[in-house]
């Protein structure tokens, strides 16, 4: 079976003064893909994650979605397909506070241009796919960690993105909730979404499908 | 926009005190800028219109009473039309009905006088009767026609009141040169002239005539059409700088507050701002998001600011300094309201303009990176 490479980084370098965070850095993305870049803290995962989702410029190299060079892109083009192709999970959830849960999942869908009352129904969705079905309107400050969490997920896939970053999405979470928010992304995975995970974390690798270490800037294949 | 419009719809309803604060000042500086320009405009208007009835009027004050027959040196004059000499005095001026009461100048005159000026201004009006006030002067005393106002010692019925010209025939009194010889004048003084009013042919050289006025009479002031043109002016040029003064401060304290404010909730939001960014929210639709609230509280503190300037806080004023209320020509408040809306719109531009740089500098991986 021929699977289409959705994403592909071809020899990314990125320093910052002086000091080289990414080394040649090249891997592809198929659909259904769980890959996981294991790296300390200060490794450059998370510049890679901002240089796949066009938010940072690498020093040399490209990034390559469905065979399109995201350094052609004009900002406005790269603002759609971030809306469009990515969703990103960080480690502090990054909710919008004065939004409700149901509001935060909305948000991509509604700066997508999709009508409030579809958006407000995808995201109920959403929610109760996440198993927050009955939380729809509380705010950040009124969820747990892990059920913030939950609605940063339920976020990134409000547009059906074909790709999702996640950095260090457990990193604040406890054993418990982090198995669950692992169970939900690997979910995602088998559905036909890709993931890039980034941790420092390795016992996560079960879950993944690809796994990476990031040493030095040099990405290697475990 | 569509996406801006809900966005920024849900921030106003969770941020209240904020977005009441930035309302209530912006309301503040347009009451300022509105109460100022409104008076300036209004102040314009006025000289326009005196200047108006002044086109083909010279007015002169003698040094000393003199006999009518003296003044008849006048209509010899080559461009004068008609002379309406009056006698000025200053006298207390008294409405009975409610006591208030005022010193002013009453002119006795020929009261057909009145209507030669009125029909400068545009108007067609009969006068009758002995006592003829001008608008303002009615107001300040409270009095209709009919009503009984005592002049110095005497009682006399107000036959009319002038229609609101917004010139200075608005601060006249004027009563009837007869009643000045058979109430007012000791016997030295009927019959007797301080001053005329001189109107002049179309196209006459007031230089001219106003030259040989000064030839022929003891004259202790004279205004002629372009004197007066000039001082009005000169009033207009220093009311402009002075409302230009303090709605500058009012613009520059506006201005100051609403970026500071702007800037600490930009500080506060900038995290949202980065979240906006990574999920693909375009700098346009950020930029909307984050300053539409402010455009339409502007909006509405404009509107909100002039209807108080204008409805409140002027006719206040007017009863605080006058002890009166009264409102302005409609043309001074379209212009105020505009003046308003064209200055208060540059500032908030210009902080809009000092954001959009801020906001395209956010580096939304640095923000958001994990912390680990």
């Amino acid at each position: 079976m021929v699977t289409e490479t959705l994403l592909e980084v071809r020899g990314v370098t990125k320093s910052y003064s002086g000091k080289v965070v990414l080394r040649r850095v090249s891997f592809s993305v198929m659909k259904s893909d769980f890959i996981m870049i294991i790296g300390p803290s200060g490794s450059g995962k998370t510049t890679l994650l901002g240089i796949i989702a066009g938010l940072e410029q690498p020093d040399s190299g490209d990034i390559f979605f469905l065979g399109q060079k995201l350094s052609e892109l004009s900002e406005e083009k790269l603002s759609e397909y971030r809306n469009r192709h990515i969703g990103f999970i960080f480690q502090n959830y990054n909710l919008i506070p004065f939004l409700t849960a149901i509001e935060n999942v909305s948000v991509p869908m509604i700066f997508a241009g999709i009508n409030e009352k579809k958006a407000l129904q995808r995201a109920r969705e959403l929610l109760i796919q996440v198993g927050l079905g009955d939380m729809i309107h509380n705010f950040p400050n009124q969820l747990s960690g892990g059920e913030q969490q939950r609605v940063a997920i339920a976020r990134a896939l409000a547009n059906n993105p074909e790709i999702i970053l996640a950095d260090e999405p457990t990193a604040n979470l406890d054993e418990e909730n982090e198995k669950i928010i692992m169970k939900i992304l690997s979910g995602i995975a088998k559905n036909g979404k890709s993931i890039i995970f980034v941790t420092h974390k390795s016992e996560l690798a079960e879950y993944a499908t690809k796994v990476f270490k990031l040493v030095n800037g040099r990405l290697i294949e475990l | 926009m569509r996406s801006a419009l809900w966005y920024s719809r849900k921030y106003f309803i969770r941020r209240k005190k904020l977005t009441l604060t930035i309302f209530i000042i912006i309301t503040i500086i347009a009451v300022f800028i509105s109460f100022e320009s409104a008076f300036y405009y209004q102040i314009e208007y006025r000289n326009t219109r005196t200047t108006q009835l002044f086109k083909r009027l010279i007015k002169i004050w003698l040094t000393n009473p003199v006999p009518s027959s003296n003044l008849s040196v006048i209509e010899n004059i080559e461009g004068v039309d008609i002379v309406f000499p009056f006698m000025m005095l200053q006298y207390e001026v008294r409405n009975l009905a409610n006591d208030k009461s005022l010193s002013y100048p009453v002119e006795f005159v020929n009261l057909s006088v009145s209507e030669f000026l009125l029909e400068n201004l545009g108007y067609s009006e009969k006068i009758q009767g002995d006592l003829v006030l001008g608008f303002l002067i009615a107001i300040k005393l409270d009095v209709k026609p009919g009503d009984i106002i005592k002049i110095g010692g005497v009682n006399l019925s107000v036959s009319k009141i002038l229609p609101q010209t917004y010139s200075d025939l608005d601060l006249l009194i004027l009563a009837d040169i007869d009643i000045f010889n058979n109430y007012f004048a000791s016997p030295e003084l009927i019959d007797k002239y301080n001053g005329a009013y001189i109107l002049i042919k179309q196209g006459a050289d007031e230089n001219l005539i106003a030259d040989k006025l000064r030839n022929k009479l003891s004259i202790r002031f004279i205004l002629t059409p372009s004197e007066y043109a000039n001082e009005l002016e000169r009033v207009n040029k220093i009311q402009l700088i002075s409302s230009l003064f303090f709605s500058l401060i009012a613009i520059i304290i506006g201005f100051s507050v609403i970026t500071i404010y702007l800037y600490r909730d930009f500080e506060a939001r900038k995290r949202e701002l980065a979240i906006l960014v990574a999920l693909g929210a375009k700098r346009k639709q950020i930029l909307f998001s984050f300053t539409l609230p402010m455009y339409i509280l502007a909006s509405l503190g404009i509107f909100m600011g002039c209807v108080v300037g204008f409805y409140v806080v002027i006719p206040y004023y007017h009863i605080f300094v006058y002890g009166y209320t009264r409102l302005f020509v409609l043309e001074a408040y379209i212009k105020a309201f505009i003046t308003t809306t064209l200055l208060l719109s540059v500032t908030i531009l210009l902080v809009t303009f000092m954001l959009h740089k801020r906001i395209k500098k956010i580096k939304a991986m640095e923000m958001l990176r994990a912390e680990i």
